[in-house]
C-alpha cells in the first residue's frame, strides 16, 4: 500500500522541514488528501517518490509561510523559540549541535534549504532533486554548495 | 538497482566529505527527531476515517469551527497590525451607527409624542414618577410657573398668615393635641 511505503520517509522529510511533530502531522495528512485526491493526475513521467516528495515539499512550505505570516516575532525571537521548543520536545533527541544545526539551517534561503535538506537527509540525486523542482542540476549543485558553506560558517561563528 | 542506491549514497557521502568534514561527521550521527510508539499505524487509521467522511462533512483539522483553529484565526487578528485594520474598520461602522440613528431619531421620537395625548403623557408620569431623577424634577419644576409661586421668595408673608389662620381653624383640636 501507498502508505505503508512512503509515510515514514515523507514523514521524515516533513519533520525535518516543520520540526515539531504535531505539525508534521498536520502536513502530513494534509499532504496524502492530496495524493489521494489527485493520484489519477500522476502522469508516471517521474517516479512516484519524487511526485510524492513534490507534495509533501509544497504542503511543508505552504505550511512554514503560513506559520511565517502569523507569527510577530523578531529572527532572534524565532530562534529562541525554537531553541526552547526543541529542548522541551519530548520526541526531540538531539544534542546542543543538533539544535544549532537546526538554526543554522533556518537561516538559509528556503529554496537552499529545501536542496540541503533532500540532498543531506533524504539522499535524493541531484537529478531526482532536479525532476522535483524543475532546476536544472547545475542549479541545484550550486545551491546545495552554498548551503553546506553557509552553514560551517554559522557554526564557525558560533564557535562549537 | 541495490548497488545503483548504495553507490548514490556513497557519492553524497563523499561529496560531503570534501565540502564539509564536519557536517560529514555530524551526518553519521543517529536523527534527532523521534516518532511516538504506534505513531504510524495509528496516522493510517486516522487518515482513512477522515478519507472516509462523507463530503458535506469537513474533516477534524480543516472545520471552520475547529475550536485550536477558531483561537487561531483570533490570535492572527489581534496581530498589531491586523487588530489597527480592524479597530478602523469597527470606528468607522460606530461612526455610521450613530449617524444613522441621530437622522431617523429625532422623526421618530416627533412621530411617537404627537400620537399622545396630555392625559396618556400625564398618566405615564403619574405611573413612573419614581423613575425620574431628582435632577429632571428640579429643571421641570423651574419652567412650571405654578410651582415657582410656592417657592419662599414668591410668597407674600400676608398672604402666609391668613393661610396659616385659616389652617389652624381647620385642625381638629385632638389633632392638635397629638401634633403638640
Amino acid at each position: 500500500m501507498l502508505m505503508d511505503k512512503y509515510q515514514e520517509r515523507l514523514y521524515h522529510h516533513i519533520r525535518k522541514m516543520v520540526i515539531e511533530h504535531d505539525d508534521t502531522n498536520d502536513v502530513l495528512q494534509n499532504c496524502f488528501i492530496k495524493v489521494f485526491k489527485s493520484i489519477h493526475n500522476f502522469e508516471g513521467k517521474s517516479k512516484l517518490y519524487t511526485w510524492l516528495y513534490r507534495i509533501a515539499t509544497n504542503e511543508a512550505i505552504t505550511w512554514i509561510n503560513k506559520k511565517k505570516r502569523k507569527s510577530t516575532n523578531s529572527i532572534d525571537g524565532e530562534d529562541n523559540i525554537l531553541v526552547q521548543t526543541l529542548r522541551a520536545d519530548q520526541y526531540f533527541d538531539g544534542d546542543e549541535v543538533q539544535i544549532q544545526l537546526q538554526l543554522a539551517l533556518r537561516q538559509l534561503p528556503e529554496k537552499q534549504r529545501t536542496v540541503f535538506n533532500l540532498r543531506y537527509f533524504e539522499e535524493l540525486s541531484y537529478k531526482e532533486i532536479s525532476e522535483l523542482l524543475d532546476t536544472s542540476v547545475g542549479g541545484l549543485k550550486a545551491s546545495y554548495h552554498h548551503a553546506v558553506k553557509k552553514i560551517e560558517n554559522y557554526f564557525k561563528e558560533v564557535q562549537i | 538497482m541495490k548497488n545503483k542506491h548504495l553507490n548514490k549514497k556513497e557519492e553524497i557521502k563523499e561529496e560531503l566529505k570534501g565540502l564539509s568534514p564536519m557536517l560529514y561527521e555530524l551526518k553519521e550521527q543517529n536523527s534527532p527527531f523521534q516518532v511516538p510508539e504506534g505513531y504510524f499505524k495509528q496516522f493510517q487509521e486516522d487518515l482513512l476515517d477522515q478519507l472516509k467522511e462523507p463530503a458535506g462533512q469537513t474533516s477534524k483539522g480543516r472545520s471552520f469551527w475547529n475550536f485550536p483553529k477558531l483561537l487561531d484565526q483570533v490570535g492572527w487578528l489581534l496581530q498589531p497590525r491586523m487588530a489597527l485594520a480592524l479597530s478602523s474598520v469597527l470606528v468607522v461602522l460606530v461612526a455610521a451607527w450613530f449617524l444613522f440613528r441621530t437622522d431617523i431619531a429625532p422623526s421618530g421620537q416627533d412621530l411617537s409624542f404627537a400620537a399622545l395625548s396630555i392625559e396618556e403623557i400625564q398618566d405615564y408620569i403619574d405611573n413612573n414618577l419614581d423613575d425620574f431623577d431628582e435632577e429632571t424634577l428640579k429643571e421641570v419644576a423651574q419652567d412650571d410657573q405654578n410651582i415657582q409661586m410656592l417657592s419662599p421668595n414668591a410668597i407674600d408673608s400676608e398672604e402666609l398668615d391668613r393661610y396659616l389662620d385659616d389652617m389652624i381653624e381647620d385642625i381638629d383640636l385632638y389633632e392638635l393635641e397629638e401634633i403638640l
